[in-house]
């Protein structure tokens, strides 16, 4: 089992304490976890267990009711609006499950519009943009719209957009959400290669089994709590406050 | 299925005479295969000798053949938990083994969801494990992979599952 | 079972908010649609009253036909129109044995001989200027008339009343036979105004309507995808919208008629044509409008389902928008042809006659307005495509690459704004080709004398040399008038040749040798042209016919209507009336383009604000629909900033791209027009001050909507919606 070696790296995300209430709804009950450079990350869990929200409030959209994020250097909490927006487009990358390409535009045009927003210029963004879809091997389609791509080509497309800004971190909601098996795994060795090739560290959200075994390691949020994980300590200090299994600890290379 | 844990779990959770005990498992387990009285014996036997429980004679007599009772050592408790969360690798008869876990860890009051996620990490990591492989692999291989990431999937969907009714399966376990 | 459905869709509070935005619009529209009829109307009456008085006009034919015999109890009148600085005045002088002979459609009952009745705004006017220079031109006042005696609050109208020896020796008298006539279409102004105006009414409320039924369908649509896919029917998504429509029409319909009921006296202040309105004018009678609203609580409804029917799109989710086929090129067939007609007619000026000329314009201008709407959809398409590769912010590339995507609906939602600049364009350039007359003769005959500005002249029909006498002793005691001057006819039987005695002559500056008597003058003084004697010696035993009466003033405004009040007091008025030349405007059929430039600005201003509802609509549909996306962009970083940049950019590149070519083919148009109304001897000029109010005003309504539409993205991408992903 390979994973990221936890000694001597600095993790790239820090999450500590995270707690969330949507109204009566308690999304986040102290989630503590970190994220490597470089690592890919699985959180698993059932649906409305909190996932998606955990994913948010780690990209710094949603704002934690207590508890930090610390991206890098940066604590999310500390920034004004503007600043995470910025952040986020410089720093993240984000692909979901569909509907995130502008339907209006062509593939390519949709590769090129986060380093338009970065301030590139509009002829090297193109250069930039078409290179990123010859990689992903979606290079033939940088014409096409959306709507005339099919599901797998679509999250290569978005992948791709995700990638071109070379972020520290890709966030994936459900990428393989819905596509069948062979798209999904096409799509999953294209953004788990990539990322790694780049040293691009991707926090994948998803409850698909085979899609999480494409990740380094993986935790399981459930009620809002982190309710196991598999892989390297998820956190490296105050172990007591971190989940609430108790009476066991003598298994291998699984701990709370 | 590990039929001497099993007995084990099932003495741990209330000391029972044999012909007791052989009920207390067909009506967990036994749906299809009720064990047979010999095997209980024999398997009671086998826990004494390892000094997992001991035999002790019955105050009240509830006037079948056999008078004995039987109770769990300290050393008999240890070997329940260690066999209940220790993961087993991911294998056609993995199932049954499993629910037994379960069932036994309902009785003891101990944390069953726990021992359902650590089976699902084993699972997993097993998972990675045949995911890395495929990378490189031919064609065949990569089919032959496919075939068991699907039978593992299969049983984490299963594990899954349970862990989403624990609290109906408890409520089962607990009126019986 | 529907019912209940309906009933059950429309429980949450979204929903609720939705049919209220939705009565909002309605309310707008019936709002509109009352003012618009009841202005409609409002000149409709109007007309009717105009139709009174001006049947009384000398110039009118009525009352010819009997003969005057004096004191045969004949009601005997004379209508003029006087002039009071830059106003004209209605003047009816009026003598009867009936207490309220039928002047007007309302009983009016004379004053006594010597005194008058004047309209409010009259007596208004009398009381702000000193009566030597008006109130004494009428008598003593009397009263006011009814506002069923006028055509328009500011109307100035008065009604003078004389005994019969009076009438027949100061005015030349016609007899009143019966009332006025009850048919409307007097003026044909009025009634092609009449037929715009049922036109105006009916489209933009229904256009109104169905844009905001579509605003409900765009939110439905998801739910109408839900619904089709548990098995409804399009009847029965139809029928549900209908249903849901119905408390909205109602509410709607309730407010509009009280908005319209309410701002009703601020809209009778617009001046149309010629004058404001009576408030009364333009309320709507309660019957007529109970049916009306009737008429349009039923019809939302019906709308609401015949658009939900026609929008359904079945099952698919609402993420799937439908590609628009790329618009044709054969598209912009009508708007060439009919640009090129311009040119076209312009050279067979010589060959067409005057109808079939006019008939040639008016299907040019129709191809031109109806080519901008069919070829728009394709010029907004190679627009984009044209500006797609020049642009490099990601908010117009996203922009533009929905202009090229969908060019259809972009261009859709600023067409009416398209329109109205056309129309209102093309009227502004043609009204700065108003002719000046004077320009005209000053061009043929040199330089005019700016004295002019200054006479009053009283023409002589009879002759009577008598009356001519008088009116130069009266006219010559007037402060302020330096002297009068009486012109007469020679009559050698050629005619025409104004002559002045040589005294005259001498007071106009003219240097006469000593033995003339009379020195003749250049005919074309009365157009105004510098006075300058004739060589043509004048034989003093031929008759001379006295024929205007020339009273040559300071030049002030008071002295001139001093002159024309000792006139009209006096009674030398006959059947003449004292005016100034510079102040006659020419009859022209250009002047109709003047009267008309303001109801093509209010025209323009409604169409322009309904077209930006439209555009307002059409923009929260364009966000309601990819809010799934621009919910991710959010995500991935976009800020809200971006996103209202990208949803301004896309619609304001069509809309000022759209509005600059409206405008100028518009003014095009308005060029041709005069070319081809004047013969083609007139310029055109800057259009005014008018147009730049109404472009403002269209550019603020423009403004808002863009504004309401950009409010809609903040809802549409809150953290709220984020949870929903």
């Amino acid at each position: 089992m390979s994973t990221p070696d936890a000694q001597g790296t600095q993790p790239l995300i820090r999450a500590r304490d995270l707690v969330l209430n949507f109204g009566q709804t308690q999304a986040l009950r102290g989630i503590s976890l970190d994220v490597y450079p470089g690592e890919v990350l699985a959180v698993m869990g059932p649906s409305g267990s909190g996932k998606s929200t955990l994913l948010h409030t780690l990209a710094g959209v949603l704002v934690p009711d207590s508890g930090t994020v610390r991206i890098g250097t940066r604590v999310l909490g500390e920034l004004d609006q503007a600043t995470r927006d910025d952040l986020r487009l410089r720093e993240c990358g984000f692909v979901f499950q569909s509907g995130q390409l502008l339907p209006d535009l062509g593939a390519l045009d949709n590769v090129t519009i986060p380093l338009l927003l970065a301030g590139v210029r509009r002829r090297e963004a193109i250069d930039r943009g078409r290179a990123e879809l010859d990689r992903l091997g979606v290079g033939q389609y940088g014409a096409r719209y959306p709507a005339e791509l099919s599901g797998g080509q679509a999250q290569r497309v978005a992948i791709a957009r995700a990638l071109v800004t070379r972020p520290r971190v890709l966030f994936a909601d459900e990428p393989t959400g819905a596509l069948d098996s062979l798209s999904a795994e096409t799509t999953m060795v294209a953004l788990t290669d990539l990322a790694r090739a780049d040293g691009t560290a991707v926090v994948l959200v998803t409850h698909d089994a085979r899609t999480a075994a494409y990740a380094d390691r993986e935790i399981i949020v459930r009620d809002g709590r982190i309710s196991a994980g598999i892989g390297v300590p998820l956190v490296d200090e105050n172990p007591a406050d971190a989940g609430t299994t108790a009476g066991f600890s003598a298994h291998p290379g699984f701990s709370r | 299925m590990d039929n001497a844990q099993t007995l084990l779990g099932l003495l741990e959770a209330a000391p029972s005479h044999g012909y007791d005990l052989k009920g207390e498992y067909d009506r967990y387990f036994g749906g299809q295969k009720p064990l047979a009285f010999g095997q209980v014996y024999a398997t009671l036997a086998r826990l004494i000798r390892d000094g997992l429980i001991l035999e002790a004679q019955g105050g009240e007599s509830s006037g079948g053949p056999d008078r004995k009772s039987y109770s769990v050592t300290a050393a008999g408790r240890v070997r329940v938990r260690e066999w209940m969360f220790t993961p087993d690798t991911p294998e056609p008869t993995l199932q049954s083994n499993l629910f037994a876990k379960t069932v036994i860890a309902l009785l003891l009051d101990e944390d069953a969801a726990s021992l359902l996620d650590a089976q699902r990490a084993c699972h997993q990591a097993r998972m990675r494990e045949l995911t890395r492989a495929k990378r490189d692999a031919d064609l065949a291989t990569i089919l032959t992979i496919d075939h068991a990431l699907f039978h593992i999937e299969a049983d984490l969907r299963w594990i899954e599952l349970t862990g989403a009714r624990l609290t109906e399966l408890r409520a089962g376990v607990r009126g019986a | 079972m529907r019912l209940s459905l309906a009933l059950v869709l429309t429980q949450d509070r979204r929903s609720r908010v939705r049919i209220l935005g939705i009565a909002a619009g309605i309310a707008i529209g019936v709002m509109l649609l009352l003012l618009l009829w009841g202005g409609y109307r409002g000149l409709e009456s109007r007309s009717e009253r105009w139709d009174a008085i001006s049947r009384i006009e000398m110039s009118s034919l009525t009352g010819t036909l009997e003969e005057v015999e004096p004191g045969t109890g004949q009601t005997l009148v004379a209508g003029n129109i006087d002039r009071h600085r830059e106003a004209d005045i209605q003047r009816i002088d009026v003598s009867s044995p009936e207490g309220a002979p039928p002047l007007f459609h309302v009983p009016v009952t004379l004053p006594q001989p010597g005194e008058f009745l004047a309209s409010p705004a009259l007596a208004k006017r009398i009381a702000e200027y000193s009566p030597l220079e008006l109130g004494v031109r009428f008598g003593t006042l009397a009263g006011t008339l009814p506002d069923g005696a006028l055509p328009t609050p500011d109307a100035l109208v008065a009604v003078v009343a004389h005994n019969e020896t009076d009438m027949l020796m100061r005015f030349s008298p016609r007899v009143l036979i019966g009332g006025p006539s009850g048919e409307f279409g007097g003026m044909p102004v009025y009634s092609f105004v009449a037929v715009l105006g049922a036109l105006a009414v009916a489209a933009p409320v229904l256009l109104l309507i169905a844009i905001v039924a579509d605003l409900g369908q765009a939110s439905r649509r998801e739910r109408t995808a839900t619904l089709r896919l548990l098995g409804a029917s399009r009847g029965t998504v139809a029928h549900l919208a209908a249903l849901e429509m119905i408390p909205a029409a109602l509410v709607g319909v309730l407010l509009g008629a009280a908005g319209a009921w309410l701002t009703a006296p601020l809209f009778s202040l617009v001046p149309v044509i010629d004058g404001t309105f009576f408030t009364s004018d333009i309320r709507v009678p309660l019957a007529q409008q109970i049916v009306v609203l009737a008429l349009v609580a039923a019809l939302v409804p019906l709308i609401a389902a015949l658009r939900a029917h026609r929008t359904d799109r079945g099952v698919l989710p609402s993420g799937a928008v439908l590609p628009e086929p790329v618009p044709s090129f054969w598209r912009l067939v009508p708007l060439v042809l009919g640009l090129l007609g311009i040119p076209a007619i312009l050279m067979m000026n010589s060959i067409l006659s005057s109808i079939t000329y006019w008939l040639a314009m008016f299907i040019v201008l129709t191809l031109i307005c109806a080519g901008l709407i069919i070829a728009g959809p394709y010029l907004t398409y190679v627009l984009g495509r044209v500006l797609r590769r020049g642009v490099t912010s990601a908010a117009n590339v996203i922009a533009v690459g929905r202009t090229v995507r969908v060019p259809r609906a972009t261009f859709r939602a600023v067409s009416g704004l398209v329109i109205a600049l056309f129309l209102v364009s093309m009227f502004q350039i043609a009204m700065t080709a108003r002719v000046d007359p004077r320009a005209e003769m000053r061009e043929v005959y040199g330089a005019d004398s700016p004295v002019w500005a200054g006479v009053v002249q009283l023409e002589n029909h009879s002759g009577d040399a008598t009356l001519a006498e008088r009116r130069r002793e009266v006219m010559s005691e007037v402060s302020g008038v330096k002297f009068v001057v009486d012109v007469y006819d020679l009559d050698d039987g050629f005619g025409g040749q104004p002559v002045v005695s040589a005294a005259d002559a001498r007071l106009l500056g003219l240097n006469p040798k000593p033995a003339q008597e009379f020195v003749m003058l250049n005919p074309t003084i009365t157009a105004g042209v510098a006075i300058h004697a004739e060589d043509t010696p004048v034989d003093p035993n031929v008759p001379r016919i006295p024929r205007n009466s020339l009273a040559f003033t300071d030049g002030s405004a008071e002295a001139i209507e001093r002159t024309r009040t000792a006139v009209w007091a006096l009674g030398l008025t006959a059947d003449a009336v004292p005016y100034v030349l510079t102040e006659r405007e020419y009859g022209d059929q250009l002047g109709y383009f003047a009267r008309f430039s303001t109801l093509a600005s209010i025209g323009a201003i409604v169409a322009g604000g309904i077209s930006m509802l439209a555009l307002a609509v059409a923009t929260i549909i364009g966000v309601l629909d990819r809010r799934e996306v621009f919910t991710r962009l959010r995500l991935m970083g976009v800020r809200a900033g971006t996103l209202r940049r990208i949803i301004l950019a896309e619609n304001v590149i069509p809309l000022i791209a759209m509005s600059l070519l409206a405008a100028l083919v518009g003014m095009f148009a308005g060029w041709a027009v005069i070319r081809v109304f004047s013969g083609g001897n007139r310029q055109v000029g800057l259009p005014g001050e008018e147009y730049a109010i109404t472009l403002l005003v269209l550019a603020s309504f423009a403004a808002l909507a863009l504004g309401l539409a950009l409010f809609s993205v903040r809802g549409a991408t809150t953290n709220a919606r984020l949870r929903e992903e």
